[in-house]
């Protein structure tokens, strides 16, 4: 059964990707621990803690065969991505702003399932990017961009008037002539200035929310289904750099939970609602490849519990994540606490190919 | 991809406008375009920059120059450090490109595809090349 829901998800995604290759496809290049807003709604995964993740066209993750998810990055306005749209940033330098809630336009939706012995639970979620602040207010950020176009085009302008001294007969428009140049570009000594890609990068503050809804089949049975968990959620990153390319970030974190189906021990069914207020924190190490963090997570309302929970992620490559969890979950209908997670978290494109 | 070619009728004069869309990672740096006559000559000056102050990589439609039945040819650089290499390849395919060149009767003639692209990985720097040969 488990294998089939396996297949039976990864075609759906490769049927999907095929269906919306228009879709976006942003960078990973920055070591995060995310999960699915989908799956985090559950409480039983690595980090619920996470901001906006950059999600490739599709991200699958897995903790166990019986527990998968997906996100999917949504675009509705690709064909007026220009120039640092993308990031937030308006077309023109004199319209650069440090606050920006252009990623508003950029959701991403999330599926997940997850199975056990007696029930399965199916979840839908979104999660969105409200707010960005760059880490340089309109000057700083004004400041930066110049300075890293204009070295680029000293860069080229000399490697241009280097070639044309050298074959002053030589066409601009021929390979010749780009061949030539492009040697001389790609052996200067002058280094690309790196500060303002990392401002895009790596936003000094982010507010994201989320939404997400499931459904529980208990017996494992379809015709069993009823309303399972409503949660809506938001999180405050803030983002400081230590070092040449290390952050450590603080999460602030809210979330109202509807629980629409606690298990009643009298009548031996899923009939109880609880309605929980969850808050907490996160702090989060990245280094270049590793990423390492500790969250809390106070419940309150129908019960009191909380979560206490070190996490770690690893990129392996571009497109492949390890990350696990380890510490105390809330606890769960059969009265266990205890969270121990080790999964992947892989991203991929229609057009990707596979480097393990 | 092969050079477009286009013709031009009665007039001496053209205007050009370049605009490039779904980006997505990329940060863009400017397009110049230059104009090749037909004795051979590279040109010094381009006919058009992307202006100082636009982040998008866009030439905005030029004043009408003569075109003395040459080739305008367009640069479009590009910088990729925020990109992950794995998805490069797929990032490129999905930027949408469009040429613009407009008679003196304001028409517009629109070409969507680019002829190459190059790297240079050292300088994080991708270009995209495209002549447009005005008959």
């Amino acid at each position: 059964m488990r294998n089939t829901i396996l297949l039976s998800i990864l075609i759906l995604c490769s049927h999907l990707s095929n269906a919306q290759n228009d879709s976006t496809s942003t960078d990973l290049k920055q070591i995060e621990i995310a999960s699915s807003s989908a799956l985090t709604l559950l409480d039983n995964t690595a980090a619920i803690i996470t901001s906006n993740p950059a999600v490739k066209e599709f991200n699958i993750n897995t903790e166990n065969l019986s527990k998968i998810s997906f996100d999917y990055s949504v675009i509705f306005d690709r064909k007026q991505l220009k120039g640092l749209g993308f990031y937030g940033l308006e077309g023109s330098v004199d319209k650069f702003k440090q606050v920006s809630f252009a990623r508003i336009k950029r959701p991403n939706l999330s599926g997940a399932i997850s199975q056990n012995d007696s029930t399965t639970t199916v979840a839908i979620g979104l999660n969105v990017n409200l707010l960005t602040v760059f880490s340089k207010n309109k000057k700083g950020l004004t400041d930066s961009y110049n300075k890293f176009r204009g070295t680029y085009e000293e860069m080229i302008a000399l490697a241009d008037d280097a070639t044309i001294k050298q074959h002053p007969n030589l066409q601009r428009s021929s390979q010749e002539f780009r061949d030539i140049r492009d040697k001389i570009l790609d052996t200067m000594k002058i280094e690309s200035p790196d500060e303002f890609a990392e401002i895009l990068r790596k936003p000094m503050f982010t507010l994201d929310v989320a939404a997400a809804y499931s459904l529980l089949y208990p017996d494992n049975k379809f015709s069993n289904n009823q309303s399972d968990r409503l949660g809506f959620w938001s999180t405050a990153t803030f983002s400081l750099k230590m070092g040449k390319e290390n952050y450590i970030n603080f999460y602030a974190f809210g979330r109202y939970l509807q629980d629409d189906a606690v298990y009643q021990k009298s009548l031996a069914d899923y009939s109880n609602t609880f309605n929980y207020f969850d808050y907490g924190g996160k702090t989060q190490l990245d280094f270049k490849k590793l990423s390492v963090g500790y969250e809390y997570i106070k419940r309150t309302g129908d019960g009191d519990d909380y979560r206490s929970v070190g996490l770690v992620q690893y990129k392996i490559n571009d497109n492949l994540y390890l990350r696990g969890g380890f510490g105390k979950n809330f606890e769960s209908e059969s009265g266990d606490d205890l969270m121990t997670l080790f999964g992947i978290r892989w991203g991929f494109d229609k057009k990707d190919k596979l480097e393990w | 991809m092969a050079t477009s070619t286009i013709e031009i009728k009665n007039c001496e004069k053209i205007a050009t406008s370049f605009e490039l869309s779904n980006v997505q990672g990329f940060i863009p740096l400017f397009t110049r375009v230059y104009l090749e006559t037909p004795n051979g000559k590279s040109t010094e000056k381009p006919v058009a920059v992307t202006p100082p102050l636009n982040t998008n990589a866009s030439i905005i439609k030029t004043s009408p120059f003569s075109h003395y039945h040459g080739l305008l040819y367009y640069e479009t650089f590009l910088n990729y450090k925020n990109v992950d290499s794995s998805e490069l390849d797929a990032l490129i395919e999905r930027l949408d490109f469009s040429y613009k060149v407009y008679d003196c009767k304001d028409k517009a003639i629109e070409i969507k595809e680019y002829d190459n692209f190059k790297k240079i990985e050292s300088k994080k720097l991708l270009y995209f090349t495209k002549i447009i040969d005005i008959l």
